[in-house]
């Protein structure tokens, strides 16, 4: 009899009612709260569900020492989390945008790119912001480049200059790619006047096809001498883009940009998710990460918009940009873009902005891999 | 005084590569230098382009007065379009006739060089005749016509879906549709014809 409730009681304190904790209800919770704005609101869904369900499953509480955990090494949550510790998943995840992203609005309008690189700068405000909080250079790089709303770039970055940071740091990155269109109607409908709103822009020259041959190879030489530290993003962002436009590996681009992305997307999504263990992830430093991620995302909305309007100071009545398209300098690609087209669309029905706003956009994808090489290059 | 400064760090940086962090505890140089630097590598790339563009356009592509054609492939082309895919119109160079273009658009041509002929000219070209012309390159996800429906001014016919967003294509004029050009899940790009209400 004694040797049954002995028994009964070993396994109790296996369960997770033995082992939970207030903090891993909040976690859970969230991971709920992340499928439902999924499933009710459509936002993101497919980096909510597996983050969502990632936290729920990194929050189940358990006994240590069995190998079940994230952190525990061996695990097979901690195997597939090596992706994202060892920063090899972002690059794979470039390789599927180069191979699903069409280049020529920027080839088309290589001034647009600038707004691209204007809106890098709320990296560096939120770099300039952590340091006075207190954190160090590395964490501060880590927790800027937030603002380039780029999960795998953020992933990437914080995985070489604060590993033990990623979790928030990506969590963060990809709520805010999620929230794009919530934080950045405000800030460009703030910055904008009526009558700017409603610019319509020339429509784009044709791009020939070895123009767009010639794009990944150029820009992939060019940025990378510039910053040889982003090779592994932009060489694989710009290799996606050659599969994909050189016409001869259909099946290798569509691999590139169909199965393989989905597969790291789920792995990537998952892992972040629950990385999100309770006893790391609630603590205040979580917090003023998310803050300032905040800041810094809002920031480069901010510089987008306000370099549109800027450089429409030197254009040609004809030439004038709309600056609705200055929020697509955050590389969230295509969601910022989206969001240019919607805000658009609101005062004039019949002005399409997407493919204009695609520009600045893939810009900016350049543009904050180039930031994340610069970050590690000097606080590395 | 900053600014040599700041230039006295960038060659640091590339010589020794990182350590520059501790001399910089406000991150302002850390910032400034970036950001140049990032600008520095755009306007490379944008440089750049804009003289790619201009040699390609300039000696690799023949000019040649008179009439163009949209590509007879541009249906085909058009099948590949997928979700970031933008507008693809290529011109012939080879044999460039005047001739009926896919969808059955003939376009009237004056005498024009490539280089004027662009998005714009082409969706002049093929100006208000009752078709409704797709705003974006897409994909069509539902049509909501038939053939013989009568609809009205502002009324939705068909959904277009780009960059993984839907977008309502409305109907310009109030009358009764006569043809439906595409079938749900065809490929579209801009300037393509979706349906003909007259």
């Amino acid at each position: 009899m004694n040797t049954i409730a002995e028994s009964i009681r070993q396994f109790l304190t296996f369960t997770g009612f033995a082992n939970m904790s207030w903090q891993h209800l909040i976690m859970i919770a969230v991971g709920i709260l992340f499928i439902i704005l999924a499933v009710k609101k459509d936002w993101e869904p497919m980096l909510l569900v597996p983050i969502g369900f990632g936290i729920i499953i990194g929050n189940i509480p358990f006994a240590e020492g069995y190998q079940i955990g994230i952190y525990e090494e061996g695990s097979v949550m901690n195997i597939l989390y090596q992706g994202v510790l060892k920063g090899w998943y972002p690059p794979l995840i470039f390789l599927g945008i180069g191979a699903m992203t069409d280049f020529s609005a920027l080839i088309s309008q290589p001034r647009l790119m600038l707004i691209g690189a204007a809106a890098q700068a709320g990296i560096f405000g939120a770099y300039a912001i952590a340091l006075h909080l207190g954190f160090t250079p590395q964490e501060a790089g880590a927790i800027g480049i937030i603002g380039g709303a780029d999960g795998p770039t953020a992933i990437f970055l914080s995985s070489k200059l604060a590993p033990h940071l990623v979790g928030p740091i990506a969590v963060s990155a990809y709520s805010y790619m999620a929230l794009v269109p919530v934080i950045q109607r405000p800030i460009m409908l703030m910055l904008t006047t009526k009558k700017e709103r409603l610019i319509r822009m020339k429509p784009a020259r044709m791009v020939s096809r070895r123009e767009k041959i010639i794009f990944p190879i150029a820009g992939f030489i060019l940025t990378a001498f510039i910053v040889p530290s982003a090779l592994p993003l932009l060489g694989m962002l710009f290799f996606g883009n050659l599969l994909k436009e050189c016409g001869v590996t259909k099946r290798l681009a569509e691999t590139a940009r169909g199965p393989l992305v989905d597969v790291v997307t789920i792995l990537i999504g998952l892992t972040v998710g629950a990385s999100t263990q309770a006893n790391v992830f609630l603590r205040h430093i979580s917090v003023k990460i998310f803050i300032l991620g905040l800041v810094s995302f809002a920031l480069a909305t901010f510089c987008g918009v306000l370099f549109a309007k800027f450089m429409n100071l030197f254009c040609s009545e004809e030439n004038k940009i709309n600056p609705l398209i200055g929020n697509a300098g955050v590389s969230a690609v295509p969601d910022s873009a989206r969001v240019s087209q919607n805000v658009g669309r609101e005062f004039d029905k019949s002005n399409h902005l997407l493919m204009h706003a695609m520009a600045p956009n893939v810009a900016g994808v350049i543009g904050s891999a180039v930031a994340a090489g610069i970050l590690l290059s000097f606080v590395g | 005084m900053m600014i040599l400064t700041i230039l006295d760090n960038v060659s640091d940086v590339v010589r020794h590569g990182a350590g520059i962090a501790e001399r910089d505890p406000h991150g302002l140089i850390i910032s400034v230098v970036s950001i140049t630097i990032v600008f520095l590598s755009l306007i490379v790339l944008y440089l750049a382009y804009e003289l790619i563009g201009f040699i390609v356009n300039r000696w690799f592509v023949k000019k040649k007065d008179g009439h163009f054609l949209v590509e007879d492939n541009m249906k085909t082309s058009g099948n590949d379009v997928h979700d970031m895919e933008s507008y693809a119109i290529t011109i012939n160079r080879k044999n460039p006739v005047q001739k009926t273009v896919d969808r059955g658009t003939r376009i009237n041509t004056q005498a024009v060089t490539e280089d004027d002929i662009s998005q714009q000219q082409y969706r002049t070209a093929v100006s208000s005749d009752g078709k409704i012309r797709s705003p974006l390159p897409g994909t069509i996800i539902r049509i909501n016509v038939k053939e013989g429906d009568k609809v009205e001014t502002g009324e939705p016919v068909a959904v277009l879906e780009a960059m993984k967003m839907e977008n309502t294509i409305e109907a310009e004029r109030s009358g009764t549709v006569t043809k439906i050009h595409v079938s749900q899940g065809d490929s579209i790009l801009e300037g393509g014809e979706i349906l003909t209400i007259e």
